[in-house]
């Protein structure tokens, strides 16, 4: 950033004054490498909490359904909402590692 | 703060937290891991007790120890306290230490979900076993709790349907993080296929107690609400259909005994090729096996109700599917035959526990394979043929592979190795009483003893005094278990990184005990 101040203002003398910070090259590639690894860190824990809730959907729809299809006097729902269940996981599962 | 030298990770623990609040927050995978394995002893010796004062009463003719209706509650609680309490907890204690190792992951993904789902546990074993208090008993449903029974008894039952609830919230919670750190948190290069087949079979296992447990939670919410609020479910005089909980409940309990024993063919799995010193044959297809057991294993609950009545088609579709069983289950069989073959073999205590398991399941399968059949299992309904049988699988199975886990990964987690001459002791004893035990069982049923009786006639005396006498022994020698590990626990000659010789895999890169800390920094898998 400094350099870029100084060269898109070579006119100016000292033209990043004490915003100039020399920093190492080592330095820089720390921290490079710390953000780059905080933001896997970021998608790593969006990723496990879509997961977690996508398997939580499931359970849900298997509790739920298997209730509802015996309140409803239709198994055939009940029936449908375990087979959605079961398959609903792998398919999204499928869907988004199509997406990666 | 003095650090040892470890490899592979940190074993620094911050102060504040030693002592018991230690285990209370616990969110190391590793220290719940260890809660979940001692709560699982606990209950084992739990349910041994009421299995040894079952067999002290069939020791003779007649009613001596114990009133009837106190021998129903003691053979469902049980059969509850083994399948809930005992065997699942071990394997998801298996899963906590073992999957972060060997997939590179510095934790489970929701490690204060894990320990939300182990601190549920305790409640559920209280509620359980405080149930024998109540009025009229505990449950004496046997632990399929079948209607019309479980409508009508006392407290007991809201009791076990409560610990039931909990029981099932601790495990779907368990196993969603299971599955979410498998899939989430493998290190780089760790591809689906390059995992260990540990952690196959409890991705498969965690799925289906995902899909499966919260029907049974449904079935006992129903359960609970026809016994309090007036809905006709399971009532037949309200409009309801008694039999349709049993479809229910072994829509869930059939997929239960394919996970009480996929994570011990996961354990196996590991242990074969280390001391055949030989790479597991036909990875592929074992994994491919695996799937397909967790398929089919959904798909063959009516064959444990063919006195139920079914149309043919109905009786028939089941044979073939749970006949069906045993062609991925032999594939497994297979492989670790072939794994052994030519190996460069030595038999510590892991492996003997490994290749007794491998003897002692075949036969139990066998006896599968002849209940599978519709005519035969029409006769063999609710005798002690069905009662060895699933013995054979669950405690030859499941226990025989959690033993073989416990000798292999101790020096990994005690950094200590165990006293090997009193493991093969134990594995020998084991053996011999085991056998004792449940063999006799077949002759029983094919003779037509029933199950869940506290008296029998004459003719059925001498089996059921041998079968007695095995327990006994079996259960005196699992205390041999705990002073093995106790002994090892407080000292005992250490361990090095690589415990085995044959031992591949990522847990073996990190020194024993495992550090507290493991794979901060993920390691690379070529």
């Amino acid at each position: 950033m400094d350099g870029v101040i100084t060269s898109a203002a070579p006119y100016v003398r000292n033209a990043a004054r004490d915003h100039l910070t020399m920093k190492h090259a080592d330095e820089q590639k720390a921290e490079s490498t710390e953000v780059a690894a905080s933001a896997a860190l970021v998608a790593r824990r969006s990723a496990s909490i879509r997961t977690a809730l996508v398997l939580g959907a499931v359970a849900l729809a298997c509790f739920g359904g298997i209730i509802i299809a015996q309140l409803c006097r239709a198994p055939v729902i009940g029936l449908g909402a375990l087979a959605f269940a079961a398959i609903a996981f792998p398919l999204a599962a499928i869907a988004g590692r199509a997406r990666a | 703060m003095t650090m040892p030298l470890t490899l592979g990770g940190s074993a620094e623990r911050p102060a504040e937290l030693l002592g018991l609040r230690r285990w209370l927050t616990a969110t190391n995978h590793k220290d719940i891991g260890t809660l979940y394995l001692c709560f699982s002893l606990t209950l084992f010796i739990v349910g041994g007790l009421m299995a040894l004062t079952i067999r002290a009463e069939l020791f003779q003719p007649g009613l001596q120890i114990v009133r009837p209706e106190f021998f129903n509650q003691l053979t469902t609680m049980h059969g509850l306290i083994m399948v809930f309490g005992s065997v699942m907890p071990a394997f998801v204690g298996f899963a906590n230490w073992q999957i972060p190792l060997m997939i590179g992951a510095p934790d489970m993904a929701f490690p204060r979900l894990n320990n939300f789902s182990f601190w549920l546990l305790p409640p559920a074993a209280i509620l359980l076993v405080a149930s024998f208090f109540a009025p009229g008993g505990a449950a004496g449903t046997g632990w399929t709790i079948y209607p019309p029974l479980s409508v009508q008894m006392g407290p007991g039952m809201d009791m076990a349907i409560f610990a039931i609830h909990l029981l099932g919230v601790s495990s779907i919670v368990g196993s969603i993080n299971i599955v979410t750190t498998i899939l989430n948190m493998r290190a780089p290069g760790m591809t689906l296929m390059k995992m260990p087949l540990f952690v196959w079979t409890w991705l498969v296992t965690a799925y289906l107690i995902i899909a499966v447990m919260p029907v049974l939670a449904g079935a006992v919410t129903m359960l609970l609400t026809d016994r309090h609020f007036d809905t006709h479910f399971f009532n037949a005089a309200g409009g309801g259909d008694p039999v349709l909980f049993q479809h229910i409940f072994w829509f869930f309990g059939h997929p239960e005994v394919y996970i009480l024993i996929l994570p011990a063919f996961g354990i196996i799995s590991e242990i074969i090729p280390t001391f055949a010193r030989k790479p597991l044959f036909g990875y592929r297809s074992m994994v491919f096996a695996t799937c397909a057991i967790g398929l089919v294993s959904a798909l063959v609950w009516g064959h444990h109700m063919f006195t139920v009545g079914m149309p043919v088609a109905g009786q028939l579709f089941f044979m073939y599917a749970t006949l069906l069983v045993a062609i991925p289950t032999g594939v497994k069989v297979f492989n670790w035959t072939a794994t052994m073959w030519e190996g460069s073999l030595t038999f510590e205590a892991p492996m003997l526990f490994a290749t007794g398991f491998l003897f002692v399941f075949v036969v139990g399968g066998l006896t599968g394979v002849i209940l599978a059949l519709t005519p035969v299992d029409i006769q063999l309904q609710d005798t002690y043929y069905v009662v060895g049988h699933f013995h054979y699988t669950m405690v030859a199975g499941s226990l025989f592979a959690l033993f073989a886990g416990t000798y292999y990964w101790l020096p990994k987690w005690t950094g200590h190795m165990y006293d090997e001459t009193l493991g093969r002791w134990h594995f020998w004893l084991s053996m011999i009483f085991f056998n004792l035990t449940f063999f006799p069982m077949h002759f029983l049923g094919l003779a037509g003893m029933p199950r869940r009786i506290p008296d029998y006639p004459m003719q059925f005396a001498n089996f059921n005094m041998i079968s007695t006498i095995g327990a006994f022994g079996f259960g005196i020698t699992q205390l041999l278990l705990v002073y093995i590990v106790v002994k090892c626990v407080r000292g005992g000659k250490a361990a090095s990184a690589q415990v085995w010789d044959g031992a591949k895999g990522l847990e073996w890169t990190v020194s024993s005990p495992a550090p507290h800390h493991t794979f901060e920094t993920p390691p690379a898998i070529t």
